[in-house]
């Protein structure tokens, strides 16, 4: 039985191509299937061509491949648009109003694929339904070439249903009678399995909000900009529940602004937006490595330059942020590979800058912030705050006279808050003295420069190995960085079939970068730069921090993600 | 109880021998101690230029932030720690150009902060450039010939941004200075004073003496209703011949922004206090 295919559903905006696979993500959960779903949609309300492809396996995946065995057209663009891309033996299941033009029909038939046209308008009239319920017939369709458990797809509609419409009984009507109109033919035949209970399936912009307030961060600011927006609105319609403030300001500036102000005040704040509000943002960096305010900025990557591919994806920024902000000043960025690295670093990054009291960048994109991943349950419990060096009024009371910018060992110097009895200070963008008073002795300057930089230590000292994914004894090995680890995973496995060719370095600590390990890899490995940029942008930092140079690199800025498939069939030619 | 003398530092003040910021700086302090307001829970913002310059000569914790951004970092604070009194300090410069959009919301989001803005109507620390106040026609080193752009009005850019407390005073009358300030504290909402202040290097129109024979006190005219926002825009646009000073309007009833969240009502502590780890055990449910 055939258990790792995929299915894409091609549709206009507005259309519910995204309900319907979202309800059929989740009832392949709960019928005990791992998947991995991710759309493309255009930057626009209604109209348009989106698509969502769900991959369905019987292990943990992180990627899609291009070509995929079921095509759902909801409209005959999605026919003509995609039908190349159909695997051999594959299915399309269609409504009965889409016309197949000749040509696409031969070519279908040649690939022995199957056509299954659902009679929708017929269904949705005989249950006095609305026309958009077209798509709850056609996900009952979809479901029943799939598994014969109805219940499973009816608990889902129930669930999503339940929420937005009161006409759930009509739905759900709908959704059984397209599951009736096939019986018992499957395409694959799915039985229920036991253990995804305890799974969970979230988006990195979910998980990166829900990571936000597990990790005490108590303001959020942005101003909404594709694909960050979800982070902005994951935690603002949640705010009853944990009693934040999210704030959606004026502009990018306003929204770091208010987050340094809040940080400076003493609560954990954090910022989101993408590449173009960054840029936005680029000046308040640069502040907050002078008056040293911890906080942590999310940036969720599309391609540019400009307003570039708004609802697309690309790893384009990681140049830009690690450079970002005038004149020199410590900085950590972050990029985590998948929704587990998110609910792990995003802790990590509001630690880090508390500890020492600093800029912290999570770099993010369109594939990870916007796709569907599944999960194990995150465990509870599991995030510890740690607030570095903060002086309380007994503390300060102790001090002789407190230096907010004392010179120390560390580069870090305990800070105070406003309202703490003989902690005034000055937080100044001023080069300033360890009062925090302006000043232009350069003496002074030299040594707060030195005080500010030598943080740096402390960070490369704690920076986490890359990991390793593949056999240990491959001779060539891949090295990559965040959204697109999935993809590059997914892939060794049919390359190594078995055998030890490729294995893959994985970097979530992007910025510094802990270069020990890719010099031993360096020494006896074949390395392969795999980015889903232009011109390999982390290869171009490993060069600039190790002079190693990663001549072969692959890249793809055309706005999709490495497809696994792909990714196989490029990196087969390389090794 | 703090008294003017502890919002005293070590550092010396370097304005211009007679500049307007010598009193709006004194009269501050003056304000602040008879507030009983301690250095410790006050927290004063910066913007950049001869305003900003005043960061280091005031005891109080302070946020000296980028051209423009002393009100957006001042929401900032006040959201974080409603129990400080933040006052947002700036120059014509800062407040109605760079960060023009910030007065705007600031004032129509009615954060509980109080900005100070400092109008010598020319960029002062740059070396006489004008500024957006720089009344159309005058000159300054990039327009020798008379800027040609219409100037802007701050009060009135404050009052149809929805703010719940305008004032205007005259850095000449340290007396006026010292009440606006404390009314505009007080204030339960967002409050913008403007200060008119000569520059006596870069300025030479608009002088003390220019001042002196144009201002008026609101507070002297008996049926002045400072409530009444149509007679407060009226009095706010005249500036040709005589100019109002004083509190220009006050909403008494505002209701503050920390106020208005539905999901802080009855919160008793700060966001500040509020930091530590939080269970997902609810929140996952939504993922399952």
């Amino acid at each position: 039985m055939k258990q790792t295919f995929s299915i894409k559903i091609g549709g206009s905006a507005g259309q519910g191509v995204k309900t319907s696979g979202y309800i059929l993500t989740k009832a392949l959960k709960d019928l005990g299937y791992w998947t991995f779903s991710y759309s493309e949609y255009p930057s626009l309300i209604r109209g348009g061509h989106s698509t969502f492809q769900i991959n369905v396996a019987d292990k943990q995946i992180g990627s899609i491949t291009q070509r995929f065995d079921i095509l759902v057209a909801l409209n005959d663009e999605t026919i003509e648009k995609h039908h190349e891309d159909l695997n051999r033996k594959g299915l399309l299941i269609c409504d009965d109003n889409r016309v197949i033009k000749p040509r696409v029909k031969k070519s279908l038939d040649n690939k022995g694929i199957q056509i299954l046209v659902i009679p929708v308008d017929e269904i949705v009239k005989e249950n006095n339904g609305q026309p958009v319920m077209e798509n709850s017939v056609i996900t009952g369709a979809v479901w029943s070439m799939l598994t014969k458990e109805f219940k499973v797809l009816e608990n889902q509609l129930k669930q999503i249903f339940g929420k937005k419409s009161k006409d759930i009984e009509t739905n759900i009507k709908c959704a059984k009678d397209g599951f009736k109109v096939v019986a018992d033919q499957y395409f694959v035949e799915l039985k229920q399995l036991k253990g995804s209970t305890d799974r969970i399936i979230g988006t990195g912009n979910e998980v990166a909000g829900l990571a936000t307030y597990a990790s005490g961060c108590r303001l959020y600011c942005a101003y909404p900009m594709t694909p960050s927006t979800g982070i902005l609105q994951y935690l603002a319609s949640r705010t009853d529940k944990t009693k934040m403030i999210v704030k959606q300001a004026e502009d990018e500036i306003t929204a770091i602004q208010m987050a340094i102000g809040a940080s400076f005040a003493g609560t954990r704040s954090a910022c989101g937006t993408s590449g173009g509000g960054l840029a936005l943002m680029t000046e308040s960096l640069s502040l907050i490595g002078i008056n040293e305010t911890p906080l942590v900025v999310f940036n969720s990557q599309r391609p540019a330059p400009a307003t570039g591919l708004p609802t697309w994806t690309e790893q384009g920024d990681l140049e830009f942020v690690s450079r970002a902000g005038h004149g020199e000043f410590p900085k950590i960025v972050l990029a985590p590979g998948d929704i587990n690295e998110v609910f792990e670093l995003v802790p990590q990054a509001f630690n880090l800058a508390d500890k020492y009291q600093t800029l912290v960048i999570i770099l993010l994109d369109k594939y990870l912030s916007e796709s569907w991943y599944q999960a194990k349950r995150f465990k509870d419990g599991k995030i510890k705050v740690s607030r570095g060096q903060i002086l309380s009024e007994p503390d300060l009371a102790n001090q002789l006279e407190f230096k907010r910018y004392k010179i120390t060992v560390s580069g870090v110097s305990p800070r105070s808050l406003p309202g703490s009895k003989g902690g005034v200070y000055l937080a100044n963008s001023d080069e300033h003295d360890e009062k925090g008073y302006s000043t232009e002795d350069l003496y002074a300057r030299k040594q707060m420069m030195d005080k500010r930089m030598r943080k740096y230590g402390g960070i490369i000292s704690e920076l986490p190995e890359p990991k390793l994914y593949g056999p240990e004894k491959a001779k060539t090995t891949i090295i990559c960085w965040g959204s697109q680890k999935g993809p590059i995973i997914d892939a060794l496995e049919k390359l190594n079939n078995g055998k030890s060719r490729i294995n893959a370095l994985h970097y979530s600590f992007v910025y510094p970068i802990e270069i020990e390990t890719i010099k031993r890899y360096a020494k006896r490995n074949k390395l392969i730069a795999v980015e889903n940029n232009y011109s390999g942008q982390f290869a171009k930092l490993i060069r600039c921090e190790t002079g190693i140079d990663i001549k072969t690199r692959i890249t793809k800025y055309v706005g999709t993600p490495f497809f696994k498939d792909e990714l196989v069939e490029i990196l087969k030619t390389k090794i | 109880m703090a008294q003017l003398e502890d919002f005293n530092t070590t550092v010396t003040p370097t304005w211009c021998p007679g500049c307007g910021n010598y009193g709006i700086w004194n009269s501050l302090k003056q304000a602040l101690s008879e507030m009983e307001l301690e250095p410790y829970n006050t927290v004063l913002t910066y913007d950049i230029g001869c305003s900003g310059n005043m960061a280091d000569k005031v005891n109080t914790y302070g946020f000296k932030s980028l051209h423009g951004r002393t009100v957006a970092a001042a929401m900032g604070i006040k959201i974080a720690n409603p129990e400080l009194t933040v006052i947002a300090i700036g120059g014509d410069g800062g407040v109605m150009e760079e960060g023009v959009n910030h007065l705007m919301w600031a004032a129509r989001s009615n954060y509980n902060i109080t900005v100070l803005m400092h109008n010598n109507q020319t960029f002062g620390l740059t070396t006489g450039q004008p500024t957006v106040t720089t009344e159309e026609g005058n000159p300054g080193k990039t327009a020798p010939l008379g800027i040609v752009e219409n100037n802007i009005v701050p009060a009135q850019l404050a009052l149809i941004s929805n703010a719940s407390f305008v004032a205007k005073t005259f850095a000449g009358n340290p007396k006026q200075m010292v009440k606006v300030m404390k009314s505009a504290v007080e204030h339960k909402g967002f409050s913008f004073v403007e200060f008119l202040q000569p520059c006596i290097t870069f300025n030479k129109l608009n002088t003390f003496q220019w001042f002196q024979e144009r201002v008026f006190d609101l507070a002297e005219r008996k049926n002045y209703d400072a409530s009444d926002w149509k007679r407060a825009f009226e009095t706010a646009s005249d500036v040709e011949k005589k100019i109002a000073t004083g509190i220009i309007y006050q909403d008494k009833k505002s209701i503050p922004y920390s106020q208005r969240l539905v999901q802080r009502k009855g919160e008793k502590k700060t966001l500040v206090e509020e930091v530590k780890e939080y269970s997902i055990i609810q929140m996952i449910r939504e993922f399952e």
